[in-house]
């Protein structure tokens, strides 16, 4: 085989740039959108326990707009680099792509108007474009045999993803055909639970045995505990998901033990690659990073306090906004703000011309800006949700929608940053 | 505990410029299962360790009087690779990446590392030299995460050839 011909295959395994650009871009707006929402309908925010309206809207925008978007832009990228098998189509990337924006616009409308149509046809369209999503990636990763932490967790976020969307499937149905579920609340709920940490959660544990070493520079984790915290992850989301759904409390709290001491495990396996890291100076990425990782646990306590009846009109608001907004956001977006430049950067890479620097990619005062808002928008929610004070919520929301707005001027930049670095540089031809 | 039944010397087929892993490999693979090969080398040569360790052989390494190393190799199934570096065999590096000189030049192998450690491994050796020294690569993959990283410090990587069985070769230098 000829080198050049063995580099091109090397290579092929990058994805070309504009198909996970556009994953980012659409979790970009969608995390404007999802603020938007929430300041606009913050009145109805204190005492929600789920049903049909904007709120709903916001946390679905929150969930497969910027979580699953981004998981989808992300695995499609950076899976193929670590496994080493190329992603099976590229057609197909794009088509989950537009599957799942198209679908998630008709969500969001039939879930704020409580529209069924656009609600059902919403939901076919992202049913499928996750199911597209589920095969290329069980198919890239089915003849992996290394990377057992990484492919461990990835799998139980595969299953997690079908179960969800079988259980995604019963609701829209349920709204579109009259009500034949004895209790659509309970599969509602077990729905959540099964999204946020049995797929979305174990995706991002899966990112991070990839991911956080290599921000950090630091040795890989330790593979017998972190599979062991992804195995005991999965067993609690089943744990909870059928304590839900058959209504067996003790069940539920013993899924939510699990849960925690799954999470303990994680953070443990995460500290010490901290501890043994290279670089020392990890920037504001890392501050959103650790304050998602204390709101991992923490989530599962309020979960379990609501799932307990401690003041249920407080602490179930509250469980999901810690969840989605608090654990899963902050994580996603202190990942999404490192590895944009980066991937920006690595896709500026041309035989003979230099790369562009992360450094100049990344706008540090847009993103220092929205991570103090972030911040303070989870800490003044989260205490108008306890408080049960809608304007408190509404001013949180308003914080959460102006960082979210500075995100996007940094995401901008790293569009903006490329274009002129590509455009300076001189055509070369292969060497 | 039983006879080695094979011995190979890897020190003249390195010195020659050739890659032993293919020749190693064959010879091992006909070993039935409990036997025990030793090989000889000028280094402690842990990605072959390691590619041997897949195949089930477990293996310790011991630097000998002339300064070379003496690697035992048991089909014991478990493909233990024990890990003693010493100080030609980059002490400091994670896991051991074994590191040479050949003339001028200084060579870094890097094969068979789990993610992240052929990049750590490079970035540190990169961080330790003083001059312009130029330093070869010796990959399984095109490193594509490790450009942003060294462009930042003001290293720059280049593809400069391949070998046998999926090698690749860079260049890193300054500039």
């Amino acid at each position: 085989m000829l080198f050049g011909d063995f580099m091109m295959g090397a290579r092929s395994r990058l994805l070309p740039m504009s198909i996970p650009l556009r994953f980012f871009a659409a979790a970009v707006l969608f995390h404007v959108a999802a603020w938007g929402l929430l300041l606009g309908y913050a009145g109805d925010a204190p005492g929600f326990v789920g049903g049909l309206g904007h709120l709903l809207a916001s946390l679905h925008f929150v969930t497969l707009g910027v979580l699953a978007m981004t998981g989808m832009g992300a695995a499609f990228q950076l899976l193929p680099v670590a496994t080493k098998r190329p992603v099976r189509s590229e057609t197909a990337c794009k088509a989950a792509f537009w599957l799942m924006l198209a679908g998630l616009l008709a969500l969001g409308h039939g879930m704020g108007h409580g529209d069924v149509l656009p609600l059902g046809l919403g939901g076919v369209l992202v049913v499928v474009a996750l199911a597209l999503f589920a095969f290329l990636i069980t198919d890239n990763l089915r003849q992996v045999k290394d990377m057992r932490v990484v492919t461990d967790q990835a799998w139980i976020a595969m299953g997690g993803l079908l179960f969800l969307l079988a259980l995604a499937s019963l609701l829209v149905a349920d709204y579109a055909f009259g009500g034949f579920l004895p209790d659509h609340r309970a599969l509602a709920l077990a729905h959540g639970v099964v999204a946020a940490y049995g797929f979305m959660g174990m995706l991002a544990l899966a990112f991070s045995f990839v991911l956080i070493p290599m921000f950090c520079l630091a040795p890989p984790p330790d593979v017998k505990n972190g599979r062991r915290a992804g195995w005991m992850a999965g067993a609690a989301v089943l744990l909870a998901a059928a304590g839900l759904v058959h209504d067996l409390k003790p069940v539920l709290i013993l899924g939510g033990l699990l849960g925690l001491a799954a999470s303990a495990l994680h953070l443990w396996v995460m500290a010490k690659v901290m501890k043994s890291r290279m670089r020392k100076n990890l920037g504001d990425s890392f501050v959103l990073i650790r304050l998602a990782w204390g709101l991992m646990p923490l989530s599962i306590v309020v979960g379990l306090a609501a799932a307990l009846g401690f003041a249920p009109d407080r602490t179930g608001p509250l469980f999901g906004f810690v969840l989605v907004f608090g654990w899963l956001l902050t994580f996603l977006l202190g990942i999404l703000q490192r590895i944009l430049p980066f991937l920006a950067s690595m896709h500026s890479v041309r035989p003979g011309v230099k790369p562009a620097l992360v450094s100049a990619l990344t706008a540090d005062r847009p993103l220092r800006l929205h991570m103090i808002l972030h911040i303070a928008a989870l800490a003044v929610v989260s205490a108008g949700l306890a408080g049960q004070w809608a304007p408190l919520v509404r001013l949180g929301a308003g914080l959460g929608l102006l960082g979210a707005l500075s995100y996007a001027v940094s995401a901008a930049h790293v569009g903006f940053s490329l274009r002129k670095h590509l455009f300076q540089q001189p055509q070369s031809s292969e060497k | 505990m039983s006879e080695i039944l094979l011995s190979l010397d890897l020190r003249p087929i390195l010195a020659s410029g050739t890659d032993p892993l293919t020749w190693v490999v064959q010879d091992a693979g006909r070993l039935p299962s409990g036997g025990r090969m030793e090989l000889l080398a000028p280094f402690n040569p842990l990605p072959l360790r390691r590619v041997l360790g897949q195949m089930g052989f477990s293996s310790q390494a011991g630097k000998q009087n002339d300064g070379s190393w003496r690697v035992l190799l048991t089909r014991d199934g478990k493909g233990l690779v024990e890990t003693a570096p010493g100080p030609d065999d980059c002490a400091g590096l994670p896991a051991g990446a074994p590191v040479w000189l050949d003339g001028e030049v200084r060579h870094i192998d890097v094969r068979g590392l789990a993610m992240p450690l052929p990049m750590l491994a490079i970035l540190r050796l990169v961080g330790s030299l003083a001059g312009d020294e130029t330093v070869i690569v010796h990959h399984d993959r095109d490193p594509v995460f490790l450009y942003p990283e060294l462009a930042e410090i003001g290293w720059s990587l280049e593809p400069c050839g391949s070998g046998a069985e999926g090698e690749l070769l860079f260049t890193v230098r300054r500039g």
